[in-house]
């Protein structure tokens, strides 16, 4: 709740070079392991794919387990009371067993510049460790180094850090800070070991890289827009994601994969609206395709397709009956993919939202709950 | 004894004190508030009665200021004027329309709905209630009135927009290039409404920008005001629009008429490159954009010929005490002095209480009495129950007498002086000492 009144701080000044901080905090994590007494996974069991996602509610969300394929059998993974009105926003996938999310605690101010907590559940102890208490609640922390790590982003005014904190050995770092009008988004650690992130300035989207004690590097220029929707490819070596493409008097978000050492970006396979909405990019397992969303302008439904990276084939998914599907991951067998789908028709008219899980032999199901489906991931069992 | 009912009586009072120390207009405890029907008929009406300045009309400080309206080359002053369907939505996204805690049942009287960062009321106003503004570090009578009663409230809420709306084209962007800026279009006010919660862009924690990547959704379905969707996926002043077109409903009834406005287009170039990174700066001249169609004409709504008798009434200030006395020896009488703050006269009385010595506690220290016309049904109704306690380790002596001065910042210009003698059958020694006998 509350007002504006609060002035931006500060002219429109981009403090650059960027600092590079060598600042080693060492943190006392407040861990909190707990348990709940809800039934074992016992699809985590066989090794199948486990939908890992939350059910908003208005004081609480509850994080479920469930078959992709028989949906209604769930299990309760966790509740977290947040804010009012303002739920988890959970990190882009799960990293093996381990889901995190930042959340305002439910005795804080429900403003969207709250300092947030970040969480880290088990899913196989159901442990719960909370690893930090001033986290930006609306970036995404994001899993590096195959989960031994999380990189979150914290402010104190204009003042943004990009933090990792090593789950093992219980410290944190923050291995970027600037003071910006804008912003810096973690994207994931690239082949060589490096922090990549986001950053927005008047001159566009840009990514950078940064390295334990070093200054941050510039890597290549996104977009002289507003981009979005960054994902690393899994070896590390290319970056998808969106960017604004100006056609005629229309403006569509567009998806990019782009070799991050060369800074050449790779032809995608171009379908049959060229010019038309693309959403959600996301990999395939394999790391050969990038799975994207398109509006359906045209046609009643537009499916989501896999584009292949070398810009040789389209492959349509099952659409939905009527609208667009909007890729949020897939399974890391690559059985299951996670979409939001929509009945409407694209950004402007996005009509109703719910969440579905597509499987390989083109079935659709959808996560049938009464308010909205927090995506967190998949978890693939022990 | 006494040092454990000293204890006692401070171990009620640190809690609170500790709590509530980030000194807000009323410093360590919430003032009362009075929380109208659950149906908001009377706040409904006072928005109404606001969005068109008829309420307060001619008041040096509650009024609704004039509203810019032209494009950037020819703004000029005009009638004052915000939708009302826009201030609704706003109070709804910020406080559910409600002016207490969530505990005080409607139509009652109970502690005033305050955030951790001062937001206060329905609007959540926190522009000049974060310290007390009056003499003697006492709330002033403006803050008291934007604290405990609706209509006031919601006059500051409006003027804040206001406020925003008028920041352009100064140091903010106009919408409406095509349409003269028109303040009765309520698409016109988009800019204005991003600028209540924070003018705030790209990237920042605090981003209110539509295209920002942190929302983390692309596309999102509209905002439902139902209560199922997480707040972290919207600008706010997506918030706004959703609960515009989707008011929430009590009995079946909505709680106001629903106005689907309509949301920039940013598939369109020309809003989509206002909005652009590069325009972020200020003034921001270059995030001018033309009114998203299909835009939606608000007019002044229709108001009952008795609708300042409704809402701002007549009231008057009277005391059930004005004598008390507060014994600390004696076990089998309380510690503390009760005195109703009544209203003698119609509306809803605005109260403020303040000690003449720092040994007097009062809680609260403001709130509102009722009078007739005005709905009333719980058992603190009609009057303002007033409690003052006594820190004995603050006695100058062990007798001593002090005042309680509560004035209305709405009820006439008379005061109610309450004496308060305090009889401790106990040595005194220096300040933060006492010894029993």
């Amino acid at each position: 709740m509350a007002i504006p009144r609060r002035p931006l701080r500060g002219a429109f000044t981009v403090v650059l070079p960027i600092i590079a901080l060598g600042l080693i905090a060492v943190v006392s994590f407040a861990v909190r392991p707990s348990r709940d007494d809800s039934p074992d996974i016992t699809t985590a069991t066989t090794g199948d794919p486990v939908l890992v996602y939350a059910e908003f509610g208005m004081n609480e969300d509850q994080i479920y387990l469930a078959a992709p394929d028989r949906l209604t059998e769930r299990s309760l993974l966790a509740t977290v009371a947040h804010a009012p009105g303002w739920g988890i926003n959970p990190a882009s996938q799960v990293a093996g067993s381990l889901v995190a999310y930042t959340v305002l605690p439910d005795s804080s101010t429900p403003e969207r510049d709250t300092p947030a907590e970040l969480w880290l559940i088990n899913i196989e102890t159901r442990n719960k460790t909370r690893l930090a208490r001033d986290a930006d609640l609306l970036v995404s922390p994001v899993f590096v180094d195959e989960g031994a790590a999380l990189v979150y982003r914290r402010s104190a005014g204009s003042q943004q850090e990009l933090v990792r904190v090593d789950l093992d050995a219980q410290t944190s770092l923050a291995v970027h800070a600037e003071n910006t009008s804008f912003g810096v988004f973690p994207v994931g650690v690239d082949a060589r070991g490096a922090l990549l992130f986001a950053r927005l300035s008047t001159a566009g989207t840009d990514l950078y890289r940064v390295r334990r004690g070093e200054d941050a590097e510039f890597v290549f220029h996104i977009s002289d827009d507003i981009a979005r929707d960054f994902q690393l490819s899994p070896d590390g070596e290319a970056l998808s994601y969106l960017a604004p493409v100006y056609t005629a008097e229309r403006v569509a978000f567009r998806a990019h994969v782009v070799a991050i050492e060369e800074a050449s970006e790779q032809p995608l396979a171009m379908t049959a609206d060229a010019s038309g909405e693309q959403y959600g990019p996301v990999w395939t397992p394999s790391g050969t395709g990038v799975t994207v969303g398109q509006e359906a302008l045209a046609r009643d439904a537009e499916p989501a397709v896999v584009l292949s990276t070398d810009g040789s084939s389209i492959e349509p998914l099952p659409a939905p009956a009527r609208g667009f599907d909007v890729p949020l991951g897939w399974s890391a067998d690559g059985r299951f993919l996670a979409v939001r789908s929509f009945d409407g028709k694209n950004s402007t008219q996005p009509g109703f939202e719910s969440t579905v899980i597509i499987d390989s032999l083109g079935e659709r199901y959808q996560v049938d709950v009464p308010t909205e489906v927090i995506y967190i991931g998949w978890y693939s069992g022990v | 004894m006494l040092i454990v009912a000293s204890a006692v009586l401070m171990t009620a009072l640190l809690p609170l004190t500790a709590r509530e120390a980030n000194a807000c207009a009323f410093e360590l405890f919430r003032p009362h508030a009075y929380e109208a029907d659950q149906q908001r008929v009377a706040y409904n009406l006072a928005f109404d009665s606001v969005s068109s300045n008829r309420l307060f009309q001619g008041d040096a400080f509650f009024s609704l200021p004039s509203i810019e309206r032209g494009t950037r080359g020819s703004r000029a002053t005009g009638t004052p004027f915000i939708p009302a369907a826009l201030l609704k939505a706003i109070s709804w996204v910020e406080s559910d329309m409600t002016m207490a805690q969530r505990s005080v049942p409607f139509s009652s009287i109970g502690e005033g709905l305050v955030s951790f960062d001062c937001g206060h009321g329905l609007m959540q106003v926190t522009t000049g209630m974060t310290v007390p503004l009056g003499a003697n570090g006492q709330p002033s009578d403006r803050q008291a009135l934007i604290a405990t009663h609706y209509a006031y409230n919601i006059a500051r809420g409006a003027q804040i927009l206001a406020e925003k709306w008028n920041a352009a084209p100064e140091q903010r962007p106009i919408v409406g290039t095509d349409t003269a800026s028109d303040p009765a279009l309520i698409e016109n006010w988009y800019y204005a409404v991003w600028g209540y919660n924070g003018f705030t862009g790209p990237g920042a924690n605090r981003s209110n920008h539509p295209l920002d990547p942190t929302l983390d959704d692309w596309p999102r379905s509209a905002f439902r005001c139902d209560g199922s969707q997480s707040r972290n996926r919207y600008p706010y002043q997506e918030l706004v629009w959703g609960c515009m077109a989707n008011p929430a409903a009590r009995s079946g009834v909505p709680l106001w008429d629903a106005v689907a406005a309509t949301l920039p287009d940013m598939t369109d170039q020309r809003t989509f490159r206002a909005m652009g990174l590069a325009n972020w700066r200020f003034p921001y001249s270059d995030m001018d954009i033309e009114t998203p169609e299909p835009a939606h004409l608000a007019v002044a709504p229709g108001l009952p010929s008795t609708f300042q008798t409704t809402l701002l009434g007549s009231p008057s200030l009277r005391s059930s005490s004005e004598r008390v006395t507060v014994r600390l020896n004696d076990p089998g009488t309380s510690m503390r002095a009760t005195v109703d703050i009544v209203n003698t006269g119609t509306g809803t009385l605005t109260w403020i209480a303040e000690p003449s010595a720092n040994f007097l506690v009062v809680t609260p220290p403001g709130g509102v009495a009722t009078g007739s016309g005005v709905s009333c049904t719980s058992a603190a109704c009609p009057n303002g129950r007033l409690t003052i306690e006594v820190n004995p380790t603050l006695l100058p002596s062990s007798s001593a007498t002090g005042t309680v001065t509560v004035r209305s910042p709405n009820g006439g210009s008379g005061t109610v002086v309450i004496r308060v003698d305090v009889i401790a059958d106990f040595e005194v020694g220096g300040p933060g000492t006492s010894r029993a006998r």
